[in-house]
This record gives structure tokens, C-alpha cells and sequence, in this order.
């Protein structure tokens, strides 16, 4: 038998640290409902989310009793509807999320991604009716996610559709202003966006992906940040070292990740899917003990965003990297610490403090995934400068070859040192200020492309 | 391959070389050691062995030898060894935890329950500590258990003395503990 120490140590990441399967994301692929006719494209819709997401629910629970593991959401990521509803206008478009939301509340899934569209190089009719129902889209919807791909580091950033999404933000949050704009947090823009991402609001079901995929979201803030405190506690704060650090993590990420391909492939084996991959990133939630911010707190950052968050976080994004390839062949989506402000109870401690600043929160992105998460700024912001921050952000990923994304929540009626509540699993935080607003929207009214870096010239 | 002929169970306090002289004895009648399990709880030495034996062997001299090294207040017993085990139907493995306040009852509380359920114990460790008890199972069921049931069942009659009772299945911790690990599809 297994060591009975090794067996109540697993039994403390799920019971005392946190450690729980944060999301089953099934990804469908929709391109067989394509119709010319709106009705009959909603019907085709809601009869394959129907057909086979219809046991997702009830087979999560049986894994999740057998292994007695707690998996927190349940998910669909379907195919970018701005191609699965190709030809179709902007009206049709909002009925098309309507029925994704239907959908989706049959099924019993919390939200449903993929109301999006690829759109790096360029924006097919569809695309820019797409972004132009977003205000209404999301707001009118309660369980739709959009995620969309501005930009490659072999396209280049497409900053038609970067301002177009500018405009969309600040009139999605007009439109939710009831509810301060949470709908903008439905809405996550790519750079480097990847198919296989189960985490919302950005997981879309890429198009070289299968019929029909499980991919698993883990997650463990408060197991690593127990393992290192427990590290601490045995080996002294001065014989320890980073290294050890590393070390640590890289164990607590191995285990995290083999409960991710475990729960992931037994729940493909019973839905007679394929089994995609296991996103490591570590998602915080506003719970304590369940905070990026506070690893980093034990990691020796008191204040995060001081100087040293960059390098703490980017040690702490590699080793979970590092532990989860060698635990799985099937890593993938985003696999990294992620820094959602609101999300994470420490962090938005920080920007209120004012330690954390959008400024270090963009640096820091430089080293970890995904973005600037879940940020709430000045109602008063213009679409232009939000399309100028994530120009920014989008930059970070197209040199740096890797993801990162804008999850950008300008709250109506709100400035800066303002708090904004979401409640729940979407926190809350002071409102960041953004420096010099309305500066520099001359350059993103240029428009048009950011030509590929150099770095896109890899053949 | 060598058929067992006897299973031999010592009990004795521990003491060093025990092992070194109960093998050396056996060695000394020919006896060839297929399997054994080895433990020490609360500093009682306990030892199963299944052995093959010659079939000219004296096994009330060999008893006599075993019991001179465990002395007067140890126990030796050299059974034949006998199988009539019905084949073992398939079943998935679980392991079983308890953890909390020591009161009576608690293994026997337990154990029903999984036998009821039939289920069978494969290996079975516990303690009573400063803290409290530890107990760890690892446990076969019939696919067909309602685990559902079993693991509220379990939970109700852990709760009822102050226990934490769980019920996971195996590959879990294997998955988690093991470097080297593949989940073989049911």
C-alpha cells in the first residue's frame, strides 16, 4: 500500500489547502450547425450542446465521488461563433448568444465561451458584427463568454479590431451599468490566444481542435504556498534558498497536475470523448488561502508590486511549469499563475494600498499568464484609451511569443480609489487609475495593423 | 515455481536481530520464505511468513526452536497452509480514511459497513495517537457498490463518533505519490 503519510498528504491539498479541480471545460466543435437561416442555426445550436454536453454534469459528479475530489465548475467552450455564424448580421448574433445561453442553463453548465472570433489579421463582416453585439450580447446574457484573438506573433496585432473592442468595452459597461459592468468581465482579448484553454471567460474550442473535448482547469494557490511555508518552517529562512523554492513548487505542481489528467481522462472515458489537456495555472479566488498574492507573500514580497514582484512571480511561473511538464505529456492552454486583481483577495489588498499599480501589474504580466485580469478602471476611461491599454498588452505577447489577454472593466460612474463589489468567485477591488487618460488615443486612431516582429520569421 | 506448504505467524516484544534469528532457523530446516509481512505495533514485534517446508520436516522441533528466540512471552504458530479462496470477482481498489477521536467502536463501526457493502480489506493500518486516531484501508468493492451511498453511510457513521471518514479511489493517491504512473481505462 501507498505510504500513509503520502496518503494524508494528498488528503490536506484538498481538505485544508484549496486544492480542487476549478473547471471541466468541454470543448465542442459548432461548425456543423452553420445555417443560413437564423432559426434553424439556433435549433442545430442547442441540439448538439444538448446531445453532447447533456451528461457532463452528471458524469462530473461520479468522478468526483469516486475520487472524492470537488470540481468546482462545469463548462462548455464551443467554436468561434463568428464562424459558425457566418453571413449573419448583428441582431442575429445576439440571438445566437441567447441560445448559447439557453443552452447552456439546460445542460447545467455556469457559463459557455467561445462567442468570440479569430480576428489577428483581419475582420470578416461577421467579426465586426460580433463586436458590435457585444454590448448587448453580453449584458442581456447571463452565462455567455466571449473570447477573441487580436493578435499573433506571426500576424502582428490588428488594431482595427483593438479599437473596435476599445468602443465595445465602454458600451458594454454602459449597457450593464446596472450591474457595474460586470459583463465586461465576460470578455477577454488574445494575443497568442490558445484552442485548448478551459478557463473563462476566454476558453473558445479552437478550430483545429476534435468534435468533442474534455480539457481540465486545476488549481492550488494555497498548496503552494503551504508547501513553501512548510518549507520554511523546517529549513530556516537562512539556509533556504530560491532554489529551493523552485523545488517545492515544482513538486506541488506535479501533484496538482496528475489530479487534473486523472479526473480529465476518466471523464473523457465516460462521456466517449477525447481528452484534451490539463491547464496547470494557479487561479486564485477571493477565499484566503487561495491567492496568488499570497505566495508571493510567502515567497518574501510584502508589498506586492514593490520591487522583486516580477522576479518572485516569474520563478513561481516557471517552477509550476517545469513540475506540471514533467508530471503530464498533455499540459497546455494557458499554464501559469494567473493574476486576476479582483479575483484575488491579496492582490486587490495591494492595488488598494497602492503598491499594485496597472503599471507593475503590465510588467508582471511580461512573466506569467495571462493579462491584465479582471482590472476595474474610471468609468469616465475612453474606448480609446482601452483599446491603447490593451495595445500594450497585446505587444507583451506578440514580441514575447506567448499569451496574454485584457479582461478590462471600466465601471459607469465610477474614479479611481473607488471600490466596485462583483461578489462571489469575482471578487472585489479598489478602481485602478489610469495614468495620462486620453494622451495618446492619436496612436491607436491610426488604426490598421502592427506589422508581425521579427520574431514571427522563424522558418 | 514452489507450492507454500505452512503459514507462520510470530508475536513477540521487538528486539534487535530477531528477524536475522527466526530466518536463521528456518534456513537450518530447509524452509524456502515465498512471502512475509513485517510490522511493529506499539513495540510488538509481528511477523507472517509463508513458507515452503521439506516434506520430511518436524515442524513441533522447528515450533520449539522458533518459540526459544521469542521466549516465554512471545507466541509462535506454524499452520498448514491451505487455499480454498473462490476466485476474486473484479473490483476497483479504494482507499479509506479515518481520522479523529478515539471511542470504541470505531474499527468495528467501520468494517461493517464495508463488509456489508462487500467490500474486503486488503491492508488495514491504525493508530491511536496524542492526536487522536489514524486509521488508513486499502479496500476492495464490486463495481457495482452504490458509492454514493457507502461514502454518506461512511461519513454518517464517522460523524456519529467524531470521525473524518473518507472513501477515495486508489488511483488518486497513486497518481499524486508516483512518479511512474498510468491510469489503466476501466
Amino acid at each position: 500500500m501507498i505510504r500513509s503519510d503520502a496518503i494524508f498528504e494528498t488528503i490536506r491539498m484538498f481538505q485544508e489547502e484549496n486544492l480542487d479541480v476549478r473547471t471541466v471545460t468541454l470543448g465542442l466543435n459548432l461548425d456543423d450547425c452553420s445555417s443560413p437561416t437564423l432559426p434553424h442555426l439556433c435549433a442545430k445550436i442547442r441540439a448538439k450542446i444538448n446531445r453532447s454536453a447533456g451528461d457532463l454534469v452528471r458524469a462530473t459528479r461520479e468522478v468526483e465521488r469516486r475520487y472524492g475530489i470537488p470540481v468546482v465548475n462545469r463548462r462548455l467552450a464551443v467554436s468561434p461563433i463568428a464562424s459558425v455564424a457566418a453571413g449573419h448580421g448583428r441582431d442575429a448574433l445576439v440571438q445566437v448568444a441567447k441560445t448559447l445561453d439557453q443552452a447552456a442553463a439546460e445542460v447545467g453548465v455556469d457559463l459557455i465561451g467561445g462567442f468570440g472570433g479569430l480576428v489577428h489579421k483581419g475582420l470578416t463582416p461577421t467579426a465586426k458584427a460580433l463586436i458590435d453585439s457585444l454590448p448587448e450580447a453580453l449584458s442581456r446574457t447571463q452565462r455567455v463568454c466571449s473570447g477573441i484573438n487580436v493578435a499573433t506573433t506571426r500576424a502582428g496585432i490588428n488594431m482595427d479590431a483593438v479599437l473596435a473592442l476599445g468602443q465595445a468595452i465602454r458600451d458594454t459597461a454602459a449597457a450593464d451599468q446596472a450591474h457595474h459592468g460586470f459583463a465586461c468581465a465576460k470578455l477577454v482579448v488574445f494575443a497568442n490566444m490558445p484552442e485548448d484553454n478551459p478557463f473563462m471567460a476566454g476558453a473558445t474550442h479552437g478550430p483545429g481542435e476534435a468534435d468533442a473535448v474534455i480539457n481540465i482547469g486545476v488549481s492550488g494557490p494555497g498548496v503552494v504556498k503551504r508547501a513553501l511555508q512548510r518549507l520554511i518552517e523546517q529549513v530556516g529562512t537562512e539556509r533556504l534558498t530560491l532554489a529551493d523554492m523552485a523545488e517545492e513548487i515544482k513538486l506541488t505542481a506535479f501533484r496538482i497536475t496528475r489530479v487534473g489528467e486523472l479526473i480529465g481522462r476518466e471523464l473523457a472515458e465516460r462521456l466517449n470523448v477525447q481528452f484534451g489537456i490539463v491547464d496547470l495555472s494557479l487561479a486564485p479566488t477571493p477565499k484566503v488561502g487561495d491567492s496568488i498574492g499570497e505566495i508571493l507573500q510567502t515567497m518574501g514580497i510584502a508589498a506586492i508590486g514593490a520591487p522583486g514582484s516580477t522576479a518572485a512571480l516569474a520563478l513561481l511561473n516557471d517552477a509550476v511549469k517545469k513540475g506540471g511538464a514533467f508530471a503530464s505529456s498533455s499540459v497546455g492552454g494557458l499554464s501559469g499563475a494567473f493574476i486576476p486583481v479582483m479575483e484575488d483577495a491579496t492582490l486587490a489588498t495591494a492595488a488598494a494600498e497602492g503598491s499594485l499599480t496597472l503599471e507593475k501589474l503590465e510588467a508582471m504580466t511580461s512573466v506569467c499568464s495571462v493579462g491584465l485580469d479582471m482590472v476595474a478602471i474610471p468609468g469616465s476611461t475612453s474606448g480609446a484609451t482601452i483599446a491603447a491599454i490593451m495595445a500594450d498588452e497585446m505587444a507583451i505577447g506578440v514580441v514575447n511569443n506567448k499569451t496574454t489577454a485584457t479582461r478590462i472593466i471600466p465601471v459607469a460612474g465610477k474614479a479611481a480609489g473607488d471600490y466596485v463589489s462583483f461578489g462571489g468567485l469575482f471578487g472585489a477591488s479598489v478602481i485602478l487609475p489610469v495614468r495620462c487618460p486620453g494622451d495618446n488615443d492619436a496612436f491607436v486612431r491610426f488604426a490598421g495593423h502592427i506589422p508581425a516582429p521579427l520574431q514571427s520569421l522563424r522558418n | 515455481m514452489t507450492e507454500p506448504t505452512h503459514l507462520l505467524t510470530v508475536h513477540t516484544l521487538d528486539q534487535r536481530g530477531i528477524i536475522a534469528n527466526l530466518s536463521e532457523v528456518l534456513e537450518s530446516q530447509g524452509a524456502c520464505l515465498l512471502e512475509l509481512s513485517q510490522t511493529v505495533v506499539r513495540d510488538y514485534f509481528t511477523i507472517i511468513i509463508i513458507a515452503a517446508l521439506p516434506p520430511d520436516s518436524d515442524t513441533s522441533a522447528l515450533t520449539t526452536q522458533l518459540q526459544r528466540i521469542t521466549g516465554a512471552g512471545g507466541a509462535v504458530n506454524l499452520l498448514p497452509y491451505q487455499t480454498n479462496r473462490p476466485p476474486v470477482p473484479k473490483s476497483d481498489r479504494y482507499i479509506l480514511t479515518a481520522l479523529g477521536d478515539d471511542s470504541p467502536g470505531v474499527i468495528h463501526g467501520i468494517s461493517s459497513l464495508i463488509a456489508e457493502r462487500g467490500g474486503n480489506f486488503v491492508d488495514l493500518d491504525c493508530r491511536v495517537m496524542a492526536t487522536g486516531i489514524r486509521l488508513v484501508a486499502e479496500i476492495e468493492l464490486p463495481p457495482t457498490v452504490a458509492l454514493d451511498q457507502l461514502q454518506i453511510d461512511l461519513e454518517h457513521v464517522g460523524h456519529a463518533i467524531g470521525l473524518q471518514v473518507r472513501l477515495q479511489h486508489q488511483q488518486l493517491f497513486q497518481a499524486t505519490n508516483q512518479v511512474l504512473f498510468r491510469r489503466i481505462a476501466t
